[in-house]
């Protein structure tokens, strides 16, 4: 210690002291980082050594109110290529643009990148993928996806929607019920390392996937047929552009149908331009003109400011605030009660009972009925009308009256007509009824909703009566149907466009009791115009089917022809089902092209009139209904019974030869698809 | 040849703590190094670093044979030999991964920068001990560190950074302890803050960008912060006892860059956990204590101020060096002593730790 002076012994010691701070300072970093933020970290570091790959779940059936499938999911293959394993890209490049209907450019493209696996094509039909497979092309493999059929194609396209490549809903109920109908993604964790290749020995941890929920629609699958038919035939009737039909159950706000043409097939949304997407039923606004006026009729009479029996004359017209307004009919209707002023749908009438109403208890009967806001309706992008009370003048009030200056979508003057109805009760429409899962547990049920209450009892049933009166007596009369008491309006009203109408008809029956409520709009129609000479039997034959099939009672007596039972010809050769309608006295006309009829209108077992025409769908090939009806093949040969079992997915097993004389299952019994179906043969003498 | 009445003041301790520090580095250098290449199969790094242990041992045993006072006559041989490396290096040099630092003698990679700390530290020691303690005016400390400053602009230009900066901390503290005047050296050390500044463009790009990423490491995750980041996520998830040696998954996975190298604390961080860490930072502090230890107790300046000097260098390296992997310094690529692997630092070490014993071996004069 002799040379080390006392400064520098100091200076050690500061040495010391600065050395032993570092160090403290270390460990003080080491803890936080270790014990404090310590799981955090851990986190970090599971998230960076384990890869997710998701599990798509399969999306939920739709049904139709009985149980009928709208929307099915089922696997398709998708076709993957790992790039570094074809030998010889050019080829395969050739090989697989044929098959696919792909540009062989974009395939080559794709299957000479860099990457250790691309998509070729995903969800293709099994036909291609079946091409595919026999090519055996190397490097080339398929996994299986959920793909969306909608086995109807066009039918109720524009309640489903549809959804896009990955399962999500876009459009539609699809989308709108998205959330319980996708199911949840399950995933497989596997353990990987810097470069993301999965480890030899590492965990591998499989989370299944939650299936998505079913839902059962309000709406039938048989009313739909109906509406969907007829619609079609008056748009082609009448040239027109387009048109919606409606059909509602006004006790309970359930659609049963709900049409709109032109409409696209929502397995192959894209070659559609997305204008025929739009449910303009729901989302779209018209001028309802003269069908309007049942509301302006339901105010007044609720009111009092007018009863079924107060006189009105007509002039001819009118005059409002120093503007004239004509009535439809030159010269007038004369002196006629409120009731006729109805059945006759004169303007200058309602331009009076509107008047008499007074803005303010208009509009609040207006915007009570539904207008001028969306219902609710559980659907994507419901329109809300086009109703400004603070704009209503006079000559608004006027027009008004009779369905002019104000615009409504269809959805929410059905609902309107359907409070009219049904005692005053203006009931949420709703088009889903139940969420099930695949056991078929309900996991929610949708109750019918009383919004409010518009009108009395009592008024209710003296517009019903008013409004049987117009199709009795009145503009209405296209849409009579024997033996049901139906009640109704026509509307025709102009667009602000020359020389083009919208036609429309609303109305319910049975008339007393209503059961079923339907709205036909018909766009720009051809030639004659008016509601009830266009839209008006539309109406009549799409209530006239819908109530038969739905078993409501006629009130007069059955027509006595109506005696011929139709015959069961599902699954049937068309030679053969067409031959045992003729023996059975009726006529048929034939839908698609095929072999074999799929489906039948109307129902098996469902009285009819001689001649009556019996609409069967065909089919081409094999279908895919599960379960299917077993054919009666009594007295086929054994080719034949192969022959038809194969068509419609099921397996034959052959005993004996000859002609069929028995089968186990029994013909008509339902069965899984693919199912062996025992056929006795014996040889005829 | 070693007198056997020096073994009597031999510290046998710090030999020992120095082994055990090693033997930890060994083990972790087989875990970081388990699944790195072809190489680690048939543990070559291991291999290697147990040969750089051997040969460190024999480095520190001439280290400790030759009288510190006998290799204080030839401190000017070994100042030009230093200058002399490090021109070869700077004309003749090997480069990787963007700097040149290294020299091949044979098949070995030899990096000047190591041996020219020692060679600072020792020529640097003499200078002090001539001025007696008296660096007292501005003109006695600036020769001082032009000294010194040679060397160290012939490193900063390789470029690195880390060494020279070790440099200069070994200039400033040899400085303090061996009696300068501190109202100079403070004056001495504002001055370079200041110039920080003009200093701040005179460095290369990637060494901006490492001290800016130092700053804000998300600035660049996947590029210059991926290292700090991956660091920080391997040492935190270790937690208190860690995931255990080999069950690292930052490591095995490589998710840590460099880990047998720079970032070797971060394997230890991970799969020993705080305690590891802990237990590693307490034998460097001993190591570090019984070196003060016996500078306190060193017969002159000279021999205190070696070991001021290799104290500086250790407790520099150490502390650079962990705080990088626990974000709380910027990536310089500084090794840990006797931890990381490689040759040059390793042996460095050595020779450094066989001149603190040598010191403390002839602390009293011999009497026949």
């Amino acid at each position: 210690m002799s040379v080390t002076s006392k400064k520098v012994k100091k200076r050690l010691a500061i040495l010391l002291l600065i050395t032993s701070i570092a160090y403290i300072a270390l460990i003080f970093r080491l803890g936080w980082l270790q014990i404090i933020k310590g799981e955090e970290l851990q986190k970090k570091a599971l998230l960076q050594w384990t890869k997710e790959i998701p599990v798509e779940p399969k999306r939920g059936t739709i049904f139709d109110r009985n149980g009928k499938e709208l929307a099915i999911s089922a696997s398709a293959d998708t076709i993957i290529a790992y790039p570094p394993e074809i030998e010889d890209p050019q080829t395969a490049a050739e090989a697989l643009a044929d098959i696919l209907e792909m540009n062989k450019d974009t395939i080559l493209e794709l299957i000479t990148k860099k990457k250790s696996s691309v998509y070729i094509k995903r969800k293709v039909d099994s036909d291609q993928s079946k091409k595919v497979r026999e090519l055996g092309l190397k490097g080339i493999s398929f996994t299986q996806e959920s793909k969306r059929y909608y086995p109807d194609r066009n039918l109720a396209s524009h309640i489903l929607g549809f959804v896009g490549i990955d399962n999500q809903g876009l459009a539609g109920i699809e989308y709108y019920y998205d959330k319980y109908i996708r199911g949840y993604p399950g995933r497989i964790v596997s353990e990987t390392d810097a470069l993301s290749r999965e480890l030899p020995f590492g965990a591998q941890d499989f989370i299944p996937p939650k299936d998505g929920f079913n839902l059962i629609l309000t709406i039938d699958k048989v009313i739909q047929h109906f509406a969907e038919r007829e619609l079609e035939k008056a748009i082609k009737k009448h040239n027109a552009k387009k048109g919606s039909v409606l059909v509602m159950s006004p006790k309970t706000g359930e659609i049963l149908a709900l049409v709109n043409k032109p409409d696209f097939d929502p397995n192959e949304y894209t070659n559609y331009s997305s204008e025929t997407w739009k449910n303009i039923a729901i989302s779209d606004i018209y001028e309802p003109g003269s069908t309007f006026k049942v509301i302006t009729a339901a105010a007044a009479l609720e009111e009092r400011v007018v009863s079924p029996d107060t006189q009105y004359y007509d002039s001819g017209s009118i005059v409002v605030s120093g503007v004239r307004i004509k009535c439809w009919r030159h010269g007038g209707h004369g002196s006629q009660t409120f009731t006729q002023v109805v059945q006759n749908s004169c303007n200058p009438g309602f331009v009076d009972v509107g008047m008499k109403l007074g803005k303010e208890k208009f509009v609040k009967y207006i915007e009570a009925f539904g207008f001028g806001q969306p219902l609710g309706i559980d659907f994507p992008g419901e329109g809300k009308g086009l109703f400004n009370p603070s704009k209503i003048g006079p000559v608004e009030l006027a027009t008004i009256s009779f369905g002019q200056g104000i615009s409504v979508t269809p959805l929410q003057l059905l609902t309107a007509i359907c409070a009219v109805a049904n005692d005053g009760k203006l009931m949420q429409p709703f088009l889903v009824k139940k969420i099930a899962d695949n056991n078929g547990d309900i996991i929610h049920e949708f109750n019918p909703k009383i919004i409010r209450h518009v009108i009395s009892e009592n008024t209710s049933r003296e517009m019903r009566e008013i409004l049987e009166s117009v199709v009795t007596n009145g503009t209405g009369g296209s849409a009579k149907i024997d033996g049901y008491k139906v009640a109704g309006k026509t509307g025709t009203s102009e667009k602000y466009v020359d020389g083009k109408y919208i036609s429309s008809f609303i109305g319910f029956a049975p008339a007393d009791d209503p059961e079923v409520a339907i709205l036909v709009v018909l766009d720009e129609p051809q030639g004659v115009y008016y509601g009830g000479q266009t839209a008006g039997p539309t109406f009549k034959q799409i209530m006239e089917d819908t109530l038969k099939y739905l078993g409501v009672e006629p009130e007069k007596e059955e027509d006595e022809s109506r005696n011929i039972k139709v015959p069961n010809v599902t699954n049937l050769y068309v030679q053969e089902a067409c031959s045992a309608l003729i023996k059975s006295g009726l006529n048929y006309t034939i839908k698609g092209s095929g072999l074999i009829v799929a489906e039948q209108y109307p129902a098996p077992g469902t009285l009819v009139v001689p001649t009556d025409q019996i609409e069967l769908t065909l089919v081409e090939g094999k279908t895919d209904k599960s379960p299917v009806q077993v054919p009666d093949l009594t007295g086929k040969t054994i080719k034949e019974s192969q022959e038809i079992l194969e068509i419609i997915g099921l397996k034959t097993q052959v005993i004996g030869s000859g002609f069929a004389v028995r089968q186990d299952p029994e013909p008509g019994s339902e069965v899984e698809l693919n199912t062996v179906i025992k056929i006795y043969f014996e040889q005829r003498n | 040849m070693i007198d056997k009445r020096l073994l009597k003041r031999f510290d046998y301790g710090l030999l020992i703590l120095v082994v055990i520090i090693s033997c930890i580095g060994i083990i972790i250098i087989s875990s970081a190094t388990n699944s790195t290449s072809a190489e680690a199969k048939d543990y070559y790094y291991v291999k290697m670093q147990l040969m750089w242990f051997a040969v460190g041992l024999a480095a520190m045993l001439v280290a400790i044979s030759i009288d510190y006072r006998v290799i204080g006559k030839y401190v000017n041989i070994i100042y030009v030999i230093n200058i002399i490396f490090l021109l070869v290096v700077f004309f003749a040099g090997k480069s990787a991964k963007g700097a040149t630092r290294w020299i091949m003698i044979g098949p070995f990679r030899f990096q000047p920068s190591e041996f020219a700390k020692i060679a600072t530290i020792l020529t640097l020691a003499k200078y002090i001990e001539k001025k007696e303690g008296n660096i007292n005016d501005i003109k006695e400390l600036l020769l001082a560190l032009l000294y010194v400053g040679f060397p160290i602009i012939l490193i900063m230009k390789q470029p690195d950074l880390g060494s020279s900066m070790v440099l200069l901390a070994i200039f400033f503290v040899m400085m303090f302890a061996g009696g300068a005047n501190i109202k100079l050296l403070s004056g001495l050390i504002l001055s370079g803050v200041l110039l920080a500044p003009i200093a701040w463009f005179s460095l290369e790009g990637f060494q901006k960008k490492r001290i800016l990423v130092f700053l804000n490491p998300n600035m660049d995750p996947l590029g210059a912060g991926y290292h700090v980041i991956q660091s920080k996520i391997a040492v935190g998830s270790g937690g208190l006892l860690g995931k255990g040696l080999y069950r690292g998954t930052q490591n095995q996975l490589q998710f840590l860059p460099e880990q047998h190298t720079d970032f070797i604390f971060s394997v230890l961080g991970e799969e020993l956990g705080f305690i590891g860490g802990i237990l590693l930072l307490v034998l460097y502090l001993f190591l570090i204590l019984r070196m003060l230890n016996i500078a306190s107790k060193s017969k002159d300046l000279y021999g205190m101020l070696i070991i001021v000097g290799v104290i500086t260098m250790f407790t520099f390296h150490i502390f650079i060096n962990i705080g990088m992997t626990i974000g709380i310094m910027p990536i310089t690529g500084l090794p840990l002593p006797f931890m990381s692997y490689g040759g040059s630092s390793f042996i460095t070490n050595m020779i450094a730790v066989g001149l603190v014993l040598n010191v403390g071996m002839r602390r009293y004069k011999i009497l026949f």
